[in-house]
Formats: structure tokens, C-alpha cells, sequence
């Protein structure tokens, strides 16, 4: 992936150079008039408010090439209060402090992502925007299929690709898709940019009949779409077929398991285990999916970090699942705690669905999450989730908060962070 | 603490490749998994173990030795090696497992930008050195559970250099007979290099199965793999070797690692090599257990592959990941074939008759709606 880097003192006598930097870069990799021009604002008010509190600090940005998105990350060693990168950061009007942070809201508001990672002593503030891509126009479609009686698998074309997202578009209209299928060119792009692999079936008429689509969500887990069959009766099933030449695919990847939230077209039992359902609000449908998992690889064990009240569940699951796992649990024993707690956010304004996780824990947790929660709720999200990871013993110490504020536990997910993940959903 | 620049320091194939996390002691597994037995029939071992002269060296083995190098080249091995089956000395080398020979091969031909051929669902070690050394693994898809010879044919080009042919093929246990090795072999016309992996070459008792050693004469371009981890029981001490003609040996001899080979292995492999009453007591044994599996799984009404080789391949009903950890559950440890490109399918090893019994009355307990 192309990147290029740009290294200074963070100081805001530098705003302009870093301002001609972002633009310019964002422009060289593809993003459109009105995007760059989102990325100049957020990275304006972040840069600002960067220069403010960090003194005599050297940063380093970094623009990233993603082809469907590009990526900046503010990278520097230092301490500021993370507090400030909540979403829900309060902000009043007549509190100067309050005013710079501002910027960081409005910073986050113009950008698709707006995500903070630390790796070592080094925290990566990235700005993620998106290129916009034109959607299909759904009521020109007329999708006829001649007879045929055998098939073929093999990765499409640009083309063929593009094919492929405006028939899933067609035939599973109805469903909780993800965004891209609304957007063939993104599609391909996502494609070339390796992070996404598709599959497609050709029946021996050369018509696209079916497909499958998946990513590296992290180096442990790949997320699948699909498998998607828009005409069926060959001479051996489909969707099987289009399961097994994904996991002939990844079986020698690096990942650990392979899983799907959004189980569309029910998926052979023989092939996945149901870990569990999510209901997933869309419109005013409630609709539940069954989230379906296996391991790629033999399972060499574990210990899972958990607090008292989630305990049955991962026993439950683990047994269910025979994963051999040591369950911990953990008790708060009236050590020091950080007075503020940082929720990183992840938001699909497409599915109205929010992804929360714990940054940093700290005293005030359960209400920064309440706070989050009414910000969420207030801008729409029916879907809100929080995810606690199983291999990281701090994480365990917010069940209760979450428990308390109607939030339950609904899925496991092996392997798929440090540890297994547990999905909570929000019950609205 | 300054970091380490690994990202500019590690190659890019490398920075791809994903290294191979072997299962976890007995001990262990049994802790993790809270069994207290464990049969391992996921490494094709010989329930046999080694012949009786084997054990012997083993038992009289004088510590002392340890703290001497072992010989070098294995001197008394090849020695023995070429007087049984009538090459010369020389024509032989031997490694630690048959694994190392497969590195000093590809490290041998191989330079940057060329590739090797192999099929897609075999023995995963030929694909792994290429491609964590750099090179191109040209995989081509089995054809009825074999190795599609024309379509390996097709897929070589001028910067192909060796072909990698698994006999019997691990995990289906097909094999390829003299007549139609010989026309694969005829149709290189010596140009690249043809390895043919042999490490199960000792439990296949048909008639037209090709010897790969006898084939060495004509065809010059020819290697022959064997091991002494399965037939011979000894896969504790890795060792295994490889033979070739004169001249190709020559140059594989110059990426070869001397002193790699241990002296208990050396001597134990020596003592092993000419006991045929243990490979036909193994071979009887293999066929007798994997009749008794063979009906057992007809009976629970399973697809099965049960060829050459002492391993069978079951399809199962469920994720092989999952039946993996239920069978290990319950004291039986299989592999799971997802990661030889088969989702679904486990390669169970045949063991003793006592864990093959086992196996059979867990795998009962652990499928769907029985």
C-alpha cells in the first residue's frame, strides 16, 4: 500500500503545512472534492487541539492508501488525557477547555472512522474516509436466468464482480446487507485492495448464479458474507460448494476461525456451529440472526478472564462448544483505578448499528457508557453492541455496568480477539 | 528500547508466511482438555513402534556417546543404504526427518523467481520451504483424490524446477503405478528435477506400485524420499533421507547440513533397515485395523477414503475443527483436514486395536442425532 509520511514538531504554526499535506495526499490517493475537503476539516480541528496539549512533541502522520479508503494516522509518544476521544466527550459552550474539544467531535464527525490504538508508548490516533462510490439503481435491474444444470467456482473479474454485488443487491433486498453490496465499484476496489476475497459460481450457460465474500477482520478471525445462490437445482448443492472453496481458500491463512454475523442464506450445520443469535433492528423489522462460527485451525487452549456474572455463560458456551478453556475470575481488590474510562466506537450509519469497546477502564465507566448510550440512541442506532474480550482481564471488570444498563450477553465468539469475544446487545 | 526495524529487516515472504504451531504435549493436552488418556492417531506413527534391534541400541545405548559427534555424512548408514539397494554410498543423504532433505532439495535448485510443482492437498512441507524460502509453489488441484499428472505437466514453465509427487499420497493414499510414474518421468525428459516422496513406501504391498529406487538408473533426474519415522517407528529421533544419481546428489550435497543427524539415530536407523518381519507384522496389522474401521464406519454409514498408507480419511457431519476438540474430549486425538485444503474431513492414523476401539465407540458418542 502506497503511504507517505510527513514528521514535524507538533505545533500549530505548522497547521498550514499539515493542512496542504492531508489534502494533498488525500487528493493523490483518490478521494473526491468533497471528501478531501472532510478530511481538511478533521484533520484542522485534530491537529489543532494536538498542538495544544502536546508540547515539544514530536508527531508523525501518516497517510495510508487503502484504495477504497485512506487512512491518516497521528502518531506521537505522550500523555494526554484520553478522556477527550470519547465519543460522547461533553462539551458546554462556555467552558474554553471545553471549546478546544470541540475540534475533536467535529474532527470525528467528518470522518467514516475515528479510531485510537496505543502500541507500546506510542498512541495512533487514525482518521479513516471512505471514496464515494455511485450505488446501483435496484428498479432497473431485471435479473432473467436461462436453464443450465452444472457449475463452475472461480474468482470474477472486475466485471463479473460488479455482476455479482448487483445481484446480491436483487436477490437479498430484504436482507441486512453490508453497504458495499449497494456499491459494485467499492466492491471491487475493496478486492484489489486485498482485504476483502470474493468466489463466484458460473453455470454452464456463463450466467453468475452464486458467490461468497470475506475479510480479515483481525489476523485471528475472517468474516464471511453468503454464501449468496441466486438460482439453484444443479447437480450438486451450491452453497455448499461455494462454503467449501472459501475454506479450501483460507484453510492454510493465518486465521484461527471464520465466522458470520450476518448469516443471510441459512449455511449447512455441517459446515459452521450456531454460536448464538443477534437481533438486528432494521426499519421497523427485528430481525434475529443466527451468528455462525468454525475453527480453521485445532484448538490448543486457553485461559478466559471473566467477572462472577458472566461466569455461567462462558461456562455454558465453552462446554457447548467443548473449547478447552481455564475460566479466571476476576475481583476488584481496592487497587488504584483510572478516573476516566475511554469507549472506542465503531459506527454503520448504513444498518444504524454501533460496536462499542473498552479503551481504558475507569471509575466513571458506567456512565461514559450511559452517556454513549443516550448519544447513540439519540442518533438513531437500534443495533448497539459492546464487546468484551476474554484475554484481557481488565475488560472483565465492566460486566456488571453493562448487565446494569440492559445489556446482554448474546454470543461468543472463539479466538477472535487476544482471547473470545463476548457480544453483548443493547436490549431496547 | 530501541525496536527493531523488523518490517525492513524481514523479507516479504516471509512477512506472508505463517509459521506452523505444532499440537501441544500429552501432558499438556490431557491438562487443557481434562482427559486422563490420550491416543494419538494424528501423526501416522507406528502402533508397532520400532523393531526389536531398534530397541535394542536404544536400551543399550551408552550415555557416554552423547558427548561425541555424531558422523557427519551418517557414513555407516549410507553404507548400509547402498548395499541393500545396490547404489553407492554416495548416492545417498541423510537428514533430520525427511523434512530436512526436503529443504536441502529446494535450496539446491531453486533461486529467486522460480517455482516448484505440487498438488494442492498433500503433504504440506514441499509448499511451506518454497514459499518460506521465496519461491513459487505451483499447486495443482487433485484429481479423484490423485495427483493429476497432465495437469502438472501443463503447469511447467522455465523457471519451474522441481515436481513434487507424495507416493502414496498423504493424506488420500493414492499412488501412482510403474507404468504411469514412468511415463510422467518419460515426458520431463530429465529437464527438471522429479522428487518422488516415498515416506510411506514400506506399507504398500500391490504389485504394480513403482520402487523408486530401481527407477534411479534410468532416470537420472529422479530423487527418491523415504523415512524411517513410519514404518520404522523411530520418528522420535527424525531421520530420513534421500537418494538420486551421482550427479544430482553432488549438488544437493553442497546445501546439505553435516552433523545434523544424531548418533542414537543413526545407529537405530542401521539396525531397523533390514528387518522385513517388522514390516510385514506392521503391514498385517494396518490391514487388519483398517478392515475393522472400514466396517465400523460403513456401518454409521460415513464417506471414507481407505487406500495405501496406515491413515484413513473420514468425512464427517460436523466442522473437523469441532470434532477434533469433541473427540479429544473424550481421549482421542485426530487431524483436522482443513488445513490440508479437505474442510471437513479427518485423517485418523491407525493406532493399536484397543485405540482403534476406542476411537470408533467416541466418534459413535460425538455424531449428530445417534
Amino acid at each position: 500500500m502506497d503511504n507517505i509520511t510527513l514528521k514535524l514538531l507538533c505545533n500549530n504554526k505548522y497547521l498550514p503545512i499539515v493542512l496542504s499535506f492531508a489534502e494533498e495526499s488525500a487528493r493523490a490517493f483518490g478521494l473526491g472534492k468533497k471528501e478531501t475537503f472532510a478530511v481538511r476539516l478533521a484533520v484542522e480541528e485534530l491537529f489543532s487541539y494536538l498542538s495544544k496539549v502536546l508540547t515539544n512533541t514530536n508527531i508523525e502522520i501518516v497517510c495510508i492508501n487503502c484504495i477504497y479508503f485512506i487512512e491518516l494516522q497521528f502518531i506521537f509518544k505522550g500523555n494526554i488525557s484520553l478522556k477527550n476521544f470519547n465519543l460522547t466527550a461533553t462539551i458546554s459552550p462556555n467552558k474554553e477547555q471545553d471549546l478546544e474539544q470541540m475540534g475533536l467531535l467535529i474532527a470525528s464527525r467528518m470522518v467514516d472512522n475515528f479510531k485510537i490504538t496505543k502500541n507500546q508508548d506510542s498512541i495512533f490516533l487514525q482518521l479513516i474516509k471512505e471514496k464515494s462510490y455511485p450505488s446501483i439503481d435496484n428498479k432497473k435491474l431485471n435479473i432473467f436466468y436461462e436453464d443450465s444444470d452444472s457449475f463452475f467456482i472461480k474468482e470474477p473479474n472486475k466485471d463479473e464482480l460488479k455482476l455479482f454485488a448487483a445481484r446480491v443487491k436483487y436477490f437479498y433486498n430484504e436482507k441486512p446487507l453490508p453497504d458495499f453490496f449497494s456499491y459494485p465499484g467499492k466492491l471491487v476496489d475493496m478486492v484489489i485492495s486485498s482485504n476483502y476475497d470474493t468466489l463466484i459460481a458460473i453455470d454452464n450457460k456463463n450466467q453468475i448464479i452464486g458467490g461468497i465474500v470475506w475479510c480479515s477482520l483481525n489476523k485471528r478471525l475472517i468474516e464471511f458474507f453468503g454464501p449468496f445462490e441466486f438460482k439453484n437445482n444443479f447437480n450438486k448443492p451450491l452453497k455448499e460448494e461455494l462454503i467449501i472453496a472459501c475454506l479450501e481458500n483460507i484453510g492454510k491463512s493465518d486465521a484461527i476461525g471464520l465466522y458470520s454475523k450476518t448469516n443471510i442464506d441459512a449455511v449447512s450445520e455441517e459446515y459452521f456451529e450456531e454460536i448464538g443469535r443477534l437481533l438486528i433492528y432494521r426499519d421497523n423489522d427485528k430481525i434475529s440472526m443466527p451468528v455462525c462460527f468454525r475453527q480453521l485451525k485445532e484448538d490448543t487452549g486457553a485461559i478466559a478472564w471473566c467477572h462472577e456474572e458472566l461466569k455461567n455463560f462462558l461456562d455454558n458456551n465453552y462446554n457447548m462448544l467443548f473449547l478447552p478453556r481455564k475460566v479466571e475470575v476476576v475481583h476488584e481488590m481496592g487497587e488504584i483505578l483510572s478516573d476516566s474510562s475511554v469507549i472506542s466506537t465503531a459506527l454503520d450509519r448504513s444498518m444504524k448499528t454501533a460496536t462499542l469497546k473498552l479503551f481504558l477502564y475507569g471509575k466513571d465507566f458506567e456512565n461514559n457508557l450511559l452517556s454513549h448510550i443516550n448519544l447513540l440512541r439519540k442518533e438513531g442506532f437500534n443495533n448497539i453492541f459492546f464487546e468484551i474480550d476474554t484475554g484481557i482481564p481488565e475488560q472483565a471488570y465492566i460486566v456488571p455496568a453493562l448487565l446494569k444498563i440492559n445489556f446482554s450477553s448474546k454470543v461468543l465468539v472463539p479466538c477472535a480477539g487476544v482471547g473470545d469475544i463476548v457480544i453483548f446487545q443493547m436490549e431496547i | 528500547m530501541k525496536q527493531i526495524p523488523l518490517s525492513e529487516l524481514v523479507p516479504e515472504y516471509v512477512k506472508k508466511f505463517q509459521a506452523y504451531i505444532p499440537s501441544k504435549p500429552d501432558d499438556v493436552l490431557k491438562k487443557i482438555f481434562n482427559v486422563n488418556r490420550l491416543h494419538r492417531l494424528n501423526n501416522n506413527e507406528n502402533p508397532l513402534g520400532p523393531p526389536l534391534k531398534a530397541r535394542e541400541i536404544l536400551k543399550n545405548h551408552n550415555p557416554a556417546k552423547v558427548a561425541i559427534y555424531p558422523s557427519g555424512d551418517a557414513y555407516h548408514l549410507r553404507n548400509k543404504l547402498a548395499e541393500k539397494f545396490d547404489l553407492h554410498p554416495d548416492q545417498f543423504l541423510v537428514g533430520n526427518g525427511a523434512n530436512e532433505v526436503i529443504a536441502f532439495v529446494i535450496k539446491a535448485f531453486c533461486e529467486q523467481g522460480d517455482n516448484i510443482i505440487t498438488a494442492d492437498k498433500t503433504f504440506a512441507v514441499y509448499e511451506w520451504i518454497a514459499t518460506f524460502s521465496g519461491f513459487d509453489a505451483k499447486l495443482i488441484p487433485l484429481k479423484n483424490f490423485e495427483f493429476d499428472d497432465n495437469a502438472m505437466l501443463d503447469a511447467i514453465d522455465k523457471k519451474t524446477k522441481i515436481l513434487f509427487i507424495c507416493n502414496p499420497n498423504n493424506p488420500t493414499g493414492t499412488y501412482w503405478n510403474t507404468k504411469r510414474l514412468c511415463n510422467f518421468l518419460d515426458k520431463i525428459n530429465g529437464q527438471q528435477i522429479v522428487v518422488v516422496d516415498e515416506a510411506y513406501f514400506e506399507f504398500v504391498d500391490k504389485d504394480d506400485y513403482p520402487d523408486g529406487m530401481k527407477l534411479l538408473k534410468k532416470y537420472p533426474n529422479l530423487v527418491v524420499f523415504r523415512t524411517f519415522s513410519k514404518m520404522y517407528g523411530l520418528a522420535g529421533l527424525r531421520i530420513g533421507y534421500l537418494a538420486g544419481s551421482m550427479e544430482v546428489v553432488d549438488i544437493i550435497r553442497r546445501t546439505c547440513v553435516v552433523y545434523s543427524v544424531n548418533t542414537l539415530a543413526q545407529e537405530a536407523a542401521l539396525a531397523a533397515v533390514d528387518d522385513n518381519e517388522h514390516i510385514f507384522k506392521t503391514r498385517e496389522h494396518i490391514r487388519k485395523e483398517k478392515s475393522f474401521i472400514a466396517k465400523e464406519l460403513q456401518r454409521l454409514n460415513l464417506t471414507f477414503v481407505a487406500k495405501e498408507g496406515c491413515y484413513i480419511m473420514i468425512k464427517v457431519p460436523m466442522s473437523d475443527t469441532l470434532a477434533y476438540r469433541k473427540l479429544l474430549s473424550h481421549g482421542v486425538i485426530v487431524r483436522s483436514m482443513t488445513g490440508f485444503r479437505y474442510p471437513n474431513w479427518i485423517r485418523l492414523s491407525i493406532g493399536s486395536h484397543e485405540a482403534m476401539e476406542l476411537f470408533i465407540e467416541s466418534f459413535e458418542k460425538i455424531l449428530p442425532n445417534r
